[in-house]
Order: C-alpha cells, then sequence, then structure tokens
C-alpha cells in the first residue's frame, strides 16, 4: 500500500496540464519550415484534422511521466507491503507491567502493547521489550532520573507522530502530576486513561487536621500578589490536604478579620498591625542570593516577611506554588510528598485533526529517491531525444 | 586516390565554417585529377599524346630523334595542345537559395561549388567569369585569367545574399551573347522555379552553342522528403504558405518529384546541357569528383 508524508504536493500533479496544453497548442503554432518551392507541393489535402492530435505520443508520455515522478517525489510516497494496521495501541508505564491480568486482557482485545518511556519499545508476550524506532531505550539515560522521567504528553505525541492513522490509544498509567510537564500536545488519535497506582498518596496528613483559616489583606495597589498568594495557597491546600479556609480584606479590615485566622498575609505598603521582623532567617533567596522571604519564630508566632512583589512573572513561574506549599505544609519530616494525583481530564491531550506529518511506517520503503532517479532519467532520455531529433531535421 | 580520401571527403558544413572561401577551395580541389574540361586539340605542349609518322611539312623540331636513332623512321612526337577556354560560373542567387538544413544554406554550397570551379579553371590557365544573378541584384565579374581575377572571384562569392527571384531570358540575353567568346557555361541553382526560366536560360545558353552544365544544388529534404505531422510550408521566394499533413503528403510528393526530376534529364538531354544533381548533405569535393570524372569520360 502506497502512503503519502505529504499529500498536499499531490496538488502538484495539476502541473501535468501544462506539457499537455503545450503538446496540444504547439501544433497551431508550429515555425514555418521555409522551402525553396511550394510548387509540388500544391493541391494536395490541407492539414485539417490535426487539432488535437497527439504527435509523438511515446515523447509525450516520457514528458509526463517525468512531471508525475517529479510531484509524486515531493508528496513522499513510501510503499508497505502489508499496510500499517490501526489497531489500537496500549502503553503502560513501568507500574502498571506489574498488572499481568490488565497486560493479558489488552493483548486478548488485539491491542499493541508498548511501554510508556522513551522510545516506545513494544512488549513482547514473555514481558521483554525492544524499542521500536530503533533508539535507545531507557537505558539509555545518564541524567538523574528525576530529568529522565519520562512526561506521557511528550511520549504520546511521539506516538501519534508514529502511529498510522485510526490508531486508538489506551494509557495505562498513574495520573501524577510529575509525569506530565510542558505544554499540552493535540493528537490525533482518540485516547482513553487507565489509571494504575491509584493508591492514596504516600505521606498524606491524616484527615484529622482541621482547616486553616486564612486572611488575606490587602490594599488596592496589591489586588494581583493577593489573588496570585491564594491562588498558590489554594493549590498548596490541595496537594498537602491540610484545607484552607481563605478570606480576603483590606487592611482597614484587620481588626474584624484577624482575630481568628490561623495565617494572617498582610499585603500593603502600610505596616502591618502586628509588627513584621525587619531581620530574621532568609527562607526564600534570589539568584543573587539576596532574601525574599524571612522568618522570625517568637513562640509559637511565626512571621514572615516578603521583601518583594509577587510579579505575575514569578507568580508563574514553576516553583512559586511549590514554595509557597513548602511554607503552608510546615517543615516536613520523613519523605518528601508524593505528587500530586490528577484528573483524567487534566491528563488527556487536546483533540488534533491530523499531524501535520507522519512518519513513514518503519517498514515502508520510502519511494522519493527512486522517483528523483526516475525523474533525472526521463529528462536525460528526453533531451537525448530531442537532440536527436534536432541532429536529424534542420 | 588512396593517399587523398584520407583527408578527403569535408564536410560541407565545416567548409563553410571556415570562413576562408579560398581556403575552402583548395581543401576542395586539392589533389584533383581531373581538370574542369578535356584539352582534345593535338599539337606541340607537354603531356604527350602519340607518336604518328613525319609528314613533309612538319617543323622539324617535333621529330623524335632518339625514336630516329633506334627505330631508323622518322616520327613525330605529339601532344595535347593546353587548351584555354572560357568558364562562366552563372550562380543562381535568388532567395529561394536561402533553404538551409542543418545550417547550411543552398547558397553556401553553391558558394563553394562555384569557389572550387574556379580554381579548377584558374589552374588550367583558363578564363574565369562569375555572374551571380536574380532580379534583385546583378553581379558580374566578365571573364578573365589570372591570380588577381581569383581573388576577386572569391570576394565577390564570399559577399553575394539571397534576395529576389530569377531573372528572365530577355534580361540575360545580351549578357550572354555580346562577348562573342563562347565556352563552358556551369550553371549552379536550385531549379526553383515558377515556370521552367532556369531550364529555358541553360537551354537558350546551349543553342548558342555554349558548353553547358546544371549543377542542381538540392536539399536532402527536397529529395527524400523527411518532415513528419502536420507541417507549415513557407516558400522563400513569394512567402506563401502551405499547411499539410507530412506524413499523408509524402507518397504524392515523392511520386511528383521523381517525374520532375526525370522531366528536366529528358528536358537537358534534349537540349544537350549536361546535369548533376548536388545534395546538402554530400561533400562536396567528392560530388565535384564524380562530376567531372563523369564529365571526363563523356566528352
Amino acid at each position: 500500500m502506497i502512503a503519502f508524508a505529504a499529500p498536499a504536493w499531490l496538488a502538484a500533479l495539476g502541473a501535468l496540464a501544462v506539457p499537455l496544453a503545450i503538446h496540444l497548442w504547439s501544433h497551431r503554432a508550429r515555425r514555418p519550415i521555409r522551402v525553396g518551392s511550394i510548387r509540388l507541393l500544391s493541391g494536395m489535402p490541407p492539414a485539417a484534422a490535426r487539432a488535437l492530435r497527439l504527435r509523438d505520443p511515446w515523447l509525450l508520455a516520457l514528458r509526463l511521466g517525468m512531471l508525475a515522478a517529479l510531484a509524486l517525489s515531493l508528496a513522499d510516497p513510501s510503499w508497505a507491503p502489508h499496510g500499517p494496521r490501526a489497531g489500537t495501541w496500549a502503553f503502560l508505564s513501568t507500574e502498571a507491567l506489574a498488572d499481568r491480568a490488565l497486560m493479558d486482557s489488552l493483548r486478548a482485545a488485539g491491542a499493541e502493547l508498548r511501554l510508556l518511556e522513551a522510545g516506545l519499545p513494544s512488549l513482547s508476550s514473555d514481558g521483554g521489550w525492544q524499542t521500536a524506532g530503533g533508539r535507545g531505550g531507557d537505558s539509555g539515560c545518564a541524567l538523574p532520573s528525576a530529568i529522565c522521567r519520562p512526561h506521557y504528553w511528550s511520549l504520546l505525541a511521539e506516538a501519534d507522530w508514529l502511529a498510522s492513522p485510526g490508531t486508538r490509544f489506551l494509557v495505562a498509567a498513574p495520573l501524577v502530576s510529575d509525569r506530565f510537564r510542558g505544554s499540552r500536545p493535540a493528537i490525533s488519535a482518540p485516547v482513553t486513561w487507565r489509571e494504575v497506582g491509584a493508591a492514596a498518596p504516600r505521606g498524606a496528613p491524616p484527615a484529622a487536621q482541621p482547616p486553616r483559616r486564612v486572611v488575606i489583606l490587602a490594599d488596592a495597589a496589591h489586588r494581583d500578589d493577593a489573588r496570585y498568594f491564594e491562588a498558590a495557597i489554594r493549590a498548596a491546600a490541595q496537594a498537602t490536604g491540610i484545607a484552607a479556609d481563605v478570606v480576603r480584606g483590606s487592611p482597614d479590615d484587620a481588626a474584624a478579620l484577624a482575630a481568628d485566622a490561623d495565617w494572617i498575609v498582610w499585603l500593603a505598603t502600610t505596616a502591618a498591625s502586628p509588627a513584621a521582623p525587619v531581620g530574621g532567617a532568609p527562607v526564600w533567596r534570589d539568584a543573587t542570593g539576596t532574601p525574599l522571604l524571612s522568618v522570625e519564630r517568637d513562640g509559637r508566632r511565626v512571621a514572615y516577611r516578603l521583601h518583594t512583589r509577587i510579579t505575575p512573572e514569578w507568580a508563574l513561574a514553576p516553583g512559586f506554588a511549590e514554595a509557597v506549599a513548602a511554607l503552608w505544609a510546615g517543615p516536613v519530616r520523613g519523605p518528601a510528598p508524593a505528587p500530586a494525583r490528577i484528573s483524567v481530564a487534566q491528563a488527556m491531550p487536546a483533540a488534533a485533526a491530523a499531524p501535520l506529518r507522519r512518519a513513514p511506517p518503519a517498514t515502508a520503503m520510502r519511494l522519493a529517491v527512486p522517483l528523483w532517479v526516475l525523474a533525472a532519467f526521463a529528462l536525460a532520455l528526453d533531451r537525448w531525444l530531442a537532440w536527436r531529433r534536432t541532429r536529424g531535421t534542420s | 586516390m588512396t593517399r587523398a580520401a584520407v583527408h578527403r571527403f569535408i564536410d560541407p558544413r565545416t567548409l563553410a565554417a571556415l570562413g576562408d572561401l579560398e581556403l575552402a577551395a583548395r581543401a576542395v580541389v586539392d589533389g584533383f585529377m581531373f581538370g574542369i574540361h578535356p584539352s582534345r586539340l593535338p599539337g606541340p605542349g607537354l603531356e604527350f599524346s602519340q607518336y604518328r609518322p613525319y609528314q613533309p611539312g612538319d617543323d622539324l623540331r617535333r621529330v623524335d630523334w632518339r625514336l630516329f636513332a633506334r627505330a631508323d623512321r622518322y616520327w613525330v612526337r605529339e601532344a595535347d595542345t593546353a587548351t584555354s577556354i572560357t568558364v562562366r560560373l552563372v550562380l543562381d542567387t535568388s532567395a529561394s537559395m536561402a533553404q538551409a538544413e542543418r545550417g547550411l544554406a543552398k547558397l553556401d554550397y553553391a558558394r563553394l561549388l562555384a569557389a572550387a570551379l574556379a580554381l579548377l579553371a584558374l589552374r588550367q590557365g583558363d578564363a574565369v567569369g562569375l555572374y551571380a544573378l536574380s532580379d534583385a541584384a546583378t553581379r558580374i565579374l566578365p571573364p578573365q585569367r589570372g591570380q588577381r581575377h581569383l581573388h576577386r572571384v572569391f570576394h565577390l562569392l564570399e559577399s553575394l545574399t539571397p534576395a529576389g527571384a530569377w531573372p528572365g531570358w530577355p534580361r540575360l540575353e545580351r549578357l550572354f551573347t555580346a562577348g562573342g567568346t563562347r565556352g563552358l557555361t556551369l550553371l549552379i541553382s536550385d531549379l526553383c522555379e515558377r515556370e521552367e526560366e532556369i531550364r529555358t536560360v541553360a537551354a537558350k545558353l546551349a543553342a548558342l552553342r555554349h558548353d553547358v552544365a546544371v549543377l542542381h544544388v538540392a536539399a536532402r529534404a527536397d529529395v527524400a522528403f523527411d518532415y513528419h505531422g502536420p507541417t507549415t510550408f513557407e516558400e522563400l521566394e513569394t512567402g506563401r504558405r502551405l499547411e499539410l499533413d507530412a506524413d499523408a503528403a509524402r507518397a504524392t510528393y515523392l511520386e511528383r518529384f521523381e517525374r520532375e526530376a526525370a522531366g528536366l534529364r529528358a528536358g537537358f538531354a534534349e537540349a544537350r546541357v549536361d546535369y548533376a544533381r548536388f545534395t546538402l548533405d554530400q561533400p562536396v569535393d567528392l560530388a565535384l569528383r564524380q562530376f567531372l570524372a563523369r564529365r571526363a569520360r563523356v566528352p
């Protein structure tokens, strides 16, 4: 079966009309042959029915073939003897490999099993795997595992490029936030998620922890800062499991709101009513070492002082929400908290009509180069015939 | 002949591209064994012809005394007298002579023929005259001998361009009757006539007791009609156009051409005019050699 990687170039086949038009038209506008006398030719039947007659059909076919080969080579065709099967590709994360029952059921359903790791290696029935694209598997990464850890979105985008049209994706992987980085890709294949290892994240705080009451007091100039900080607090509350009850207000409402607050966030140019420390130990630093947030402990009361504004660039950059979450959770003992679980809707890539280009299947034979050779040969043959013709007649 | 055959038969296009007509003419006639005409008057001369018995009245200087010493008889040594005649080269420069084939025009070929013949004639000591004729321009070099005249002939030949049509006999009559000296007249033309005006001139000259030969310069395509498909033909002298399917017309054309050629030969034979056809793809020297050899055999 012939597949075209860039089928839009097939429109170039329209160029075939050009030599055809020249061929039919040039018969009318042929240069006359100048001869000494046409006395012997007088009275012969004129060439009446010549207008649409093909002359030199083989030469015309040669030229049309040459153009067709060029146009087809632009469309980058490839020949796959069997044709790629449009079935289901099931991607299993390493966690899902433990689930034999799942793998067996997927195999029984006729899905092609692949490991959701770099290179998307195929899983054979005995549990081993080989890489699909000839690239190295997961062993090739020399960097720390945190960096090399596969990001599902980029893997799915790669799979979409490799898969033939009509393939469906089934992903069996844990839905945790640290596996999804970068921008949400647009993928043409329909994706179904099956969550694996959906157990409660380790290190989750006991549910007994009561919700904290947070009062954010910001003046008009710090309204955006307050918005960013509130969003960060809410995210931290979701991530850590310590619920937050956030109230916004202006510094004037301090007396009314701050009475039973666990956290008071004072974002204003005027001095806070409970005096904040001037010095204190730095908690956050910027790249030059200048403290951005410092802390001073006084018994049960902990006072932080923010030395900067919360700009949109900072608030939206990676790290801000995590830093606020670290503040929110307080000093953690034991292992770091597990990444947050995300919903299927959050994990789902965007739907695209079709990828811009598709990779030809690995077994397919690329036909572009043979077509170029064919076109070059046809051109040489054409030139040779033309040369012979001009040599033959004056 | 074998030595000559090595460098003989040069493509006429090469000669025409040479640009130097004298050199081209020398290349053509170099090594020719034939003169332009045989010399048949017996008498004193260099070329031995025969011995004949002495008769009273013969010049005693012509008696071969060595033969007398051997045979004890008087034999007179006889030679062909080197006769010189007037050679007139009549060149058709009408517009139809511009018909070209593979870059070589009929006039180019005619030029080469005329130059080679002029060189041959002057080597024999003949007077050569050149008559380049068309009704647009008539250019004439009256017959004369000598190397300097040969250069004038070459110069005029080089400057010829095809234009106009063949002038009728009334305009030419005075040219060929006024001189009085008859001789060899070589008419080089493509014989593209409206009526029979060129044939008429040849016949009239023959009737004036000129020794006339017509050198017919034809294109390969005139003879073989190797055109294909729908073709537009344009007549050079009149500009008339004719569109026809060459493949369909070929058989009829070739039949008409053969009939025409047969008529030409018959007409020239009747008028005692020598006729030879040269096609543009023939090497000039080969064709000229064959022509002169035939003339040498048939006096």
